[in-house]
């Protein structure tokens, strides 16, 4: 059963933006907000090829540029 | 599960682990935990060492410190996503809680960006079926505790690694409770270290 209290505390802490107009949950690609699709979620949480740049504390848990192959401070989460 | 877990950091936490321990509940909420809320292990010395050292140069290069530690749980609070079964039934759950926001959360409809949607659903995961760790390996074609290599020759490594489908990989364990974490020692002090 969903736990509406503890998923929007989680939310909050981790500073989700809500809408009040959305009809489905939404995920921000980019410039570009749409419903999440399983993709989506395979894509968000696969273990293989993603990368942290600590430095500039970005994720991008998409194919990475080339850019980012010029430095070697690379982490996964730690 | 019960091995060994070692969490390498900047010297300035040093003291404040060797008083209180590596306690989760202490860690601020980092929407960039790939695997949640917790303290972070790599089950290899020399990974947590190159992680450590990039903690320090990324905080006025202030030393790195190793602890090492007994990370002890049973079977039933781990979250083993190498397992085959374990990630295909954790990606169900995700999939199918997805559904029940869109049911529940009218006009409170989450709009995520990649990190805090993979931050917020671990942690749901985690405490709606009482998960005290969590365990994954990730891959990468470029690595900074391996070989140096010129730009041209990432580029080519990073070539053959996704033709053969095998790359570097970094096994680490987020451990959410403070009672699955046990026998913390120092086993590294950069400042310590004689040259």
């Amino acid at each position: 059963m969903f736990d509406k209290d503890l998923f929007f505390s989680l939310c909050e802490k981790y500073n989700v933006e809500l809408s009040k107009t959305a009809n489905k949950p939404m995920i921000r690609d980019g410039k570009e907000v749409h419903a999440i699709t399983e993709e989506d979620i395979n894509r968000v949480f696969a273990l293989c090829q993603v990368y942290f740049d600590y430095s500039s504390n970005q994720i991008d848990a998409n194919v990475v540029s080339t850019a980012f192959y010029l430095t070697e401070d690379f982490a996964v989460a730690c | 599960m019960k091995e060994f877990g070692y969490h390498g950091t900047c010297s300035k936490y040093r003291y404040s682990i060797e008083t209180h321990g590596l306690d989760p509940d202490k860690c601020k909420y980092r929407d960039d935990h790939w695997l949640g809320q917790g303290v972070y292990f790599f089950d290899d010395y020399d990974k947590a060492l190159w992680w450590a050292s990039t903690i320090s140069s990324q905080n006025g290069n202030c030393g790195s410190v190793i602890f090492k530690s007994v990370i002890e749980a049973s079977d039933d609070v781990v979250l083993n996503l190498d397992d085959n079964s374990q990630l295909d039934k954790f990606m169900t759950e995700i999939i199918n809680t997805t559904k029940e926001i869109e049911k529940e959360c009218s006009g409170k409809m989450p709009i995520f960006e990649d990190k805090n949607f993979r931050a917020v659903f671990f942690d749901y995961y985690k405490q709606k079926n009482g998960i005290s760790v969590v365990i994954g390996t990730f891959q990468k074609d470029i690595a900074g505790y391996t070989t140096k290599r010129s730009f041209d020759e990432k580029e080519k490594q990073k070539k053959i690694m996704n033709i053969i489908g095998i790359k570097f990989k970094e096994r680490q364990i987020c451990v959410s409770q403070k009672d699955c974490i046990k026998s913390t020692q120092l086993v590294y002090n950069e400042e310590e270290e004689v040259i």
